[in-house]
């Protein structure tokens, strides 16, 4: 309906070239919002960084399979094959996070913070595919030495360049989200990111020293070893990012830093209970879900309890980002 | 964890020595529980040989207070080394347990 209240070209005045800048703009927004259709700008950010690590991503394995075609370095192979596992895992992490974002929220009252740390699950599993078949193929290498193709490295320092600068700004822009914002899917996608940056330029070496000296015998050996190195960035980052979401996903307790603020909190409040029955905590993605068991004074009114549930809440919330506090009265050891 | 109980008069002195953690808090919880239920609430703890304690052993020692001092009972801390001593602090127990460098200055405190 809009598009048919545009005047035609010959009849534009200047309100009206603002009117059709208003019409893109609207348009654009709506095209945005229907692609990212989040409820805050923090997520609504968050989509759209991880959308962009996708489509970059995705595009990149292209020019990727053929360089590999074309120079049958192995150092290419993992490369593509972990950046393949990359753009699988960004993939699971953006339809997480839409799922998040437009979820229904009756199904899953506690919400879809697990979802983030299954993504960050999915991001390592992908990557010990990857790391297997590249494993595979560094042997392969090492059995038969192999020249590689001077066109298809050529061209594999080109794109390895450009993947270098996308995946450089990718790490800058998702560690700023990640610090802005608690949230393990972006502290996993910016590591990525910072591997992919570091192990992109190793190739980069790699291709370049093959391509120098590649008269003689020993640079066959050069790739190969690349793969080895690759490999071990690889591996670290494997055991990263499985050490922080299995732990969560198991409902581990909070670490003693936190542990510490709630027990210094009881201390402050040591007068206002009667007994401590119990303390329960957990990560949920980016959100802290601690639940206190206290005993009151049977005599005291409900009010006053509560009173002094609001001020402890209070308390915990302002010191404990992204937390959910709960005080609950009981009478007996509940943990 | 080595948990060992001496009764001096009136006070019942717990020396702890080893690890206080999540794995050997229960231990120490059920002791002073057992101790506390038995109707000795004056208790004095030596921690000279405690090497770590977690926020799973503090919290023994929140709830443990709590009970003796229902009772007008209390528990004295005794010789805490300086990281043993940090970790309290932090979690602001120094304001709510009386520490002393000695057992039986500890031990005299419970006496009118």
């Amino acid at each position: 309906m809009l598009i048919a209240q545009i005047p035609g070209r010959e009849q534009r005045n200047c309100s009206q070239e603002v009117s059709i800048r208003t019409l893109y703009r609207v348009t654009a927004e709506k095209v945005m919002d229907r692609l990212f259709a989040c409820t805050t700008p923090e997520h609504r950010a968050k989509e759209q960084s991880i959308f962009i690590g996708l489509a970059l991503g995705a595009f990149g394995l292209i020019p990727g399979t053929i360089t590999i075609v074309l120079s049958h370095s192995t150092t290419l192979m993992a490369d593509v094959l972990k950046n393949a596992g990359l753009v699988l895992a960004t993939f699971f992490a953006w339809m997480s996070i839409r799922k998040m974002d437009r979820g229904d929220s009756s199904n899953y009252n506690y919400g879809y913070g697990k979802l983030e740390n299954l993504s960050s699950f999915i991001v390592a599993t992908a990557m010990i595919i990857a790391q297997v078949f590249i494993f595979y193929h560094i042997i392969e290498r090492f059995a038969h030495p192999e020249e590689l193709g001077e066109m298809g490295t050529q061209l594999g320092i080109i794109f390895s360049s450009i993947a270098v600068l996308s995946s450089a700004w990718l790490w800058k822009h998702d560690h700023h989200l990640a610090q802005r914002e608690t949230s393990p899917m972006m502290e996993s996608l910016w590591r990525l990111y910072r591997i992919k940056t570091i192990s992109t330029l190793l190739v980069l070496a790699s291709l370049g020293i093959s391509l120098a000296f590649r008269d003689h015998t020993w640079a066959a050996y050069i790739d190969p070893i690349g793969s080895i190195i690759l490999s071990g960035f690889l591996i670290f980052t494997i055991y990263s990012i499985i050490s922080s979401s299995v732990y969560d996903l198991l409902d581990r307790t909070l670490e003693e830093s936190l542990q510490l603020i709630i027990l210094r909190e009881l201390a402050a409040y040591f007068s206002d209970y009667e007994a401590l029955h119990g303390i329960r905590s957990r990560r949920s993605g980016g959100n802290v879900h601690i639940e206190i068991f206290l005993e009151f004074d049977g005599e005291r009114k409900m009010s006053e309890i509560q009173k002094v549930i609001n001020s402890m809440q209070a308390s915990l919330s302002s010191r404990i980002n992204n937390s959910h506090i709960f005080i609950i009265p009981a009478t007996s050891p509940v943990c | 964890m080595d948990i060992s109980e001496r009764q001096k008069g009136s006070v019942n002195v717990i020396s702890l020595s080893g690890r206080l953690d999540a794995y050997s808090s229960n231990d120490v919880e059920a002791r002073l529980n057992a101790i506390i239920d038995s109707s000795q609430v004056c208790l004095t703890v030596n921690m000279e040989k405690l090497e770590y304690i977690s926020s799973s052993g503090l919290r023994v020692f929140l709830a443990a207070l709590k009970k003796v001092r229902k009772q007008n009972g209390d528990i004295k801390l005794v010789c805490m080394r300086p990281p043993i001593r940090e970790v309290f602090d932090i979690a602001g127990f120094t304001q709510l347990f009386s520490i002393f460098d000695s057992e039986d200055i500890a031990v005299d405190s419970f006496l009118p």
